[in-house]
């Protein structure tokens, strides 16, 4: 240890090292002369004499720099020789241990890498933690996550708890922008932010300036940043902003500047190319529609100011506005609350808790292959007893040997760090397939500094663990046993400490086991959920109708009509639809519900239940089951009576004792018609770990709507009716540009991606971790075997069964096995119990899935137990008996 | 017996550091006069020899340096053996006798 200290402090402070050698010297000199003053010389002459006696300190000084680094490199060098050469003795042993190290470490260096860009590393903003997301919310109703405008503005001019907010959204016609002019016409994702929006974040611009606050005013003429990436793919990518204007949507926009490379949007759901100023009204206004937008918001809020008070600030402020607003807005926001969540948590969601699960699992994996390791280094060190025993002999001590020891371990898990950095390289993409494609904080995953220094603490902390087992082994009975020759006598201490080897990992993979027993589970439960309609076949997409041409209601329902009726005559398309949403997609809102014949509830208090528009066809392209009543047909139009459809869940809990067909229901409370029920439709969206909510349908053209959802129903594969429909839209008007197209089955498979993801790793590791286990066990049973088959061969010749022998082997597998399983089970519940999130409607302990996960190990361990058991019977007394 | 002062046999200067540390601490200047005492001046370790030993010795974990005042009150650092110091102390010392004892009957045999 303190060689290691004196290295550190040969390394860090040369200067500090250098200067107490040169005091030490001079003080050397000094009492020379002190004696030589004692003879009688002058102080002058004692000086003088001691120093030539010294002959200058320069000289010692180089001569003890020598000495000191030469001890060290020599050493080092020494043993590191002595390792290579005893690792290259035992190349299988080597090449498996490398092996295992690499892959365990490449996981552990790739899931690393994930965390440390997601979790740890500080977002790309400056003094991100102070940054949070700010959205409004109603105690009864799902997030909302968004701001309305005039809170916000409130908010800019009142607000004193917080340094600053800033606004974003999508911008455009719902972040839509086509770029023409120069080269090809290009569809582009947009966002808009606020002139102080970068200030906020404290980005630079890559060039040029941010939006001016004149800019952000409605009626300001239009300018555009553009991102990086756009930047060099149109525009060259000098870095200098183009003088030349785009075009975007029509509309000339002046570039006034580039966003820095790298640059990661604060939200998940924009990945801009280009950004265009939030406009703003400049008062609250609640009554005119393009004076409301309803944007998101972040703040940034003082390191010294706790976020509970600025939430209460802001909610305060937006309930003040409740006297100017419209009467049908003001019971709505008097139970608003505003909710501040740090960014980080914004942007990563329940990734955090899959990422640490993953890391956990991970660092399990390693643990299981070192403990493996550390028994082969135990079953080498008996071999080796000799060889150390001699060493010791000869006067190496005891430091010195486990030094070399450890060397040897440190040497492999070196080889493993290096072939673990290659191998988490090379895993990261694939292990990126697994997370959700838009979590933002993966573009800045790389292998980077952290990274490494991760992988070498991990590899030196492995280095420890294999080498440190080995050394008891090696002290606690080579020096006495080892140099007497005995071969017979089998080391109790090591049997001992190498079946608690064996066992720790058999626990260790059990608790893995279990919990991925667990996550498959609660995955294949959640797929296994009847979604209530069928994705397969369907393909959708978004229409935003905007803008001057489609401000009337009627020119929207025209167009509606006519999409439908020439999408319904492609070739291959069975059924089409449109709607205000859909199943995945999200559903458009909820209005305030009331039941004819009940009493009325006071004003704002009406029970807000979601609503969606559906076009005829609806049901029949997603195939929900109508189970009473009728579907929409074309016949509901904007003048004939108000119908609607509800699904079970509203009449499980509007009408538990009656058939809601044929009732009546006002949809929007004061406003809205009174409409009949005419059909009673299956729930669609269920599953486990989600509130089914209730919800109604009412007739496209009974509705007004400006943002459609497409659905198609194809006899064949949905992709190849993307080009034809877009076509037939752009034909209807070159203006709409179609957005947000996928199959229905893909997003329904995007909507699963993190408990598939957890399930697929976690059972993969799980897997690992049981081969792990088990081939240590294996490697135990056929270690004892070999080191006993003089014992089981005289027994054989005195008359023992091959079964008993057989038995015996086996029964002590088995009995390793069943330590660990016991143990592991009994700890599982602690690992399972963090997974409770994962596990929305599983049961964390649930006892069939650990009955499962220990049958499974069972048979495994037994299987493998065999072979080392047939050996062991297989032994021939004469040839046992014919090697001494 | 005291005649002229001889150079080191190769090999012994790390035992007669280590046996003229055995009785407590003491500074470099300390260690070369002792040697040069228990020798009966037969043995006189220069600085370009004996600095690099010491220190040499210190990282190998044999001995333990510490600042502290000379009894002149001069700053001077004094070594100290480890518990391994003393342990290398005895290997040293058996090794040296199997030596001496094998070249004395290396010569007796003539």
């Amino acid at each position: 240890m303190s060689r290691f200290r004196s290295l550190l402090r040969n390394l860090i402070s040369r200067h500090r090292a250098d200067a107490e050698l040169d005091e030490e010297l001079q003080a050397y000199v000094q009492m020379l002369a002190d004696e030589k003053r004692a003879e009688g010389l002058s102080p002058e002459e004692a000086l003088r004499a001691a120093r030539l006696e010294v002959g200058g300190t320069e000289p010692v000084k180089e001569q003890v720099r020598d000495a000191r680094a030469g001890a060290w490199i020599e050493s080092v060098v020494r043993d590191l020789r002595y390792s290579v050469r005893s690792l290259r003795r035992s190349p299988g042993f080597t090449a498996a241990a490398a092996i295992t190290l690499a892959l365990a470490i490449g996981a552990n260096t790739a899931l690393f890498s994930v965390v440390h860009a997601v979790l740890i590393r500080p977002l790309p903003y400056a003094q991100a933690e102070e940054l949070f997301h700010v959205s409004e919310f109603w105690p009864h109703e799902p997030p909302f996550r968004r701001v309305v405008s005039p809170d916000y503005g409130q908010w800019r001019e009142s607000g004193n708890s917080f340094e600053a907010v800033g606004g974003y959204g999508r911008g455009g016609r719902g972040g839509v922008f086509h770029l023409t002019g120069d080269g090809e016409a290009e569809r582009l994702d947009g966002a808009a932010m606020t002139s102080n929006f970068l200030d906020l974040l404290g980005v630079r611009l890559a060039a040029g300036r941010p939006f001016l606050e004149d800019e952000c005013l409605p009626g300001a003429s239009p300018v555009v940043i553009l991102s990086h990436g756009l930047w060099l793919r149109r525009f060259g990518g000098a870095l200098d902003v183009p003088a030349k204007p785009v075009t975007l949507n029509g509309q000339s926009h002046v570039v006034v500047g580039v966003l820095p490379a790298g640059f990661v949007f604060p939200d998940n759901e924009i990945v801009p190319d280009l950004v265009v100023p939030l406009t703003l009204p400049t008062s609250p206004n609640w009554t005119s529609e393009d004076e409301f937008r309803v944007m998101r918001v972040l703040a940034r809020v003082g390191g010294e100011t706790p976020p509970q008070a600025v939430e209460q600030e802001l909610t305060s402020l937006a309930r003040s506005t409740a006297e100017i607003e419209p009467v049908q807005f003001q019971n709505m926001r008097k139970d608003l609350e505003v909710r501040l969540t740090p960014l980080r948590d914004h942007l990563v969601g329940d990734v955090r808790s899959l990422l640490w699960i993953l890391q956990g699992a991970v660092a399990i994996v390693l643990l299981i292959g070192c403990l493996n390791i550390a028994n082969l280094q135990v079953a080498r060190g008996l071999a080796r007893r000799k060889e150390i025993a001699v060493r010791a002999a000869l006067g190496a001590g005891r430091a010195r040997l486990a030094r070399q020891l450890l060397t040897e371990s440190l040497l492999l898990s070196s080889a493993g760090g290096a072939g673990g950095l290659a191998a988490g390289y090379a895993v990261l993409p694939w292990l990126r397939e697994f997370l959700p494609a838009d979590l933002q904080l993966l573009r800045t995953v790389h292998v980077d500094g952290a990274v490494f220094a991760f992988t070498v603490c991990v590899a030196t902390l492995t280095g420890m663990i294999t080498g440190l087992a080995p050394l008891r082994v090696a002290f606690g009975e080579s020096l006495q046993a080892g140099a007497g020759g005995g071969q017979a006598t089998s080391g109790l201490r090591s049997g001992r400490l190498r079946s608690a080897l064996v066992v720790a990992q058999v626990s260790l993979a059990m608790v893995l086991l279990s919990a991925s027993g667990l996550l498959i589970r609660a995955f294949a439960d959640r797929a296994a959920v009847d979604p209530g309609f069928e994705p397969r076949g369907v393909l959708s997409l978004r229409v935003s109708l905007r803008g001057d041409r489609y401000s009337d209601s009627a020119v929207r329902q025209g167009f509606a009509r006519r999409l439908l009726e020439q999408a319904g005559a492609l070739p291959s398309v069975e059924s089409v639809a449109i709607a205000g949403g859909a199943p995945v997609m999200g559903v458009a809102g909820a209005v305030g519900t009331l039941i004819a014949g009940r009493p009325e509830p006071p004003a704002g208090n009406a029970p807000a239940v979601p609503f969606l528009q559906a076009s005829p066809g609806y049901f029949e392209t997603l195939e929900i089951a109508v189970l009473r009543g009728r579907d929409f047909d074309s016949d509901d139009r904007e003048n004939a009576p108000p119908v609607a459809l509800v699904d079970e869940t509203f009449a499980a809990e509007f009408f538990p004792f009656s058939d809601p067909v044929g009732k009546r229901i006002r949809t929007g409370a004061r406003t809205g018609p009174w409409r009949e029920i005419v059909g009673l439709v299956r729930n669609v969206g269920a599953g486990p770990g989600r509130t089914v909510r209730p919800q109604i349908y009412v007739p496209l053209e009974q509705s007004s709507l400006s943002d459609l959802v497409v659905l198609i129903r194809s006899s064949g594969p949905p992709e190849p009716l993307l080009r034809p429909v877009a076509n037939l839209i752009a034909e209807m008007d070159s203006n709409l540009p179609v957005h947000d197209a996928a199959p229905m089955e893909q997003r329904v498979y995007a909507a699963l991606s993190v408990p598939r993801a957890n399930s697929v790793l976690m059972s993969l590791l799980g897997f690992v971790s049981l081969v792990l286990a088990v081939v240590g066990l294996v490697g135990l049973l056929s270690y004892g075997v070999k080191q006993r088959s003089r014992e089981i061969g005289i027994r054989m010749a005195l008359g023992a069964q091959r079964q008993k022998v057989l038995a015996t082997v086996l029964s002590h597998g088995l009995a390793l096995t069943g330590a660990g399983m016991v143990i592991g089970l009994a700890a599982a519940p602690l690992l399972t119990g963090l997974l409770e999130a994962q596990l929305a409607g599983t049961a964390a302990t649930s006892a069939a899935t650990f009955a499962g996960v220990a049958l499974l190990f069972g048979v495994v361990a037994a299987g493998a137990c065999l072979v080392p058991a047939s050996r062991a019977a297989g032994i021939s007394p004469t040839e046992a008996l014919r090697h001494e | 017996m005291a005649s002229k002062p001889t150079d080191l046999l190769p090999g012994t200067l790390d035992l007669l550091i280590l046996q003229a540390l055995a009785h407590g601490p003491r500074h470099g200047l300390g260690v070369s006069r002792r040697i040069e005492q228990i020798t009966r001046g037969t043995f006189q370790v220069k600085p370009g020899s004996l600095f690099p030993a010491l220190h040499r010795m210190a990282e190998q974990g044999w001995l333990r340096p510490e600042w502290g005042a000379s009894e002149s009150g001069r700053r001077a650092k004094y070594y100290d053996l480890t518990r391994s110091g003393r342990r290398q102390l005895e290997v040293e010392r058996k090794r040296w006798s199997r030596v001496s004892l094998a070249i004395e009957s290396a010569l007796e045999a003539t």
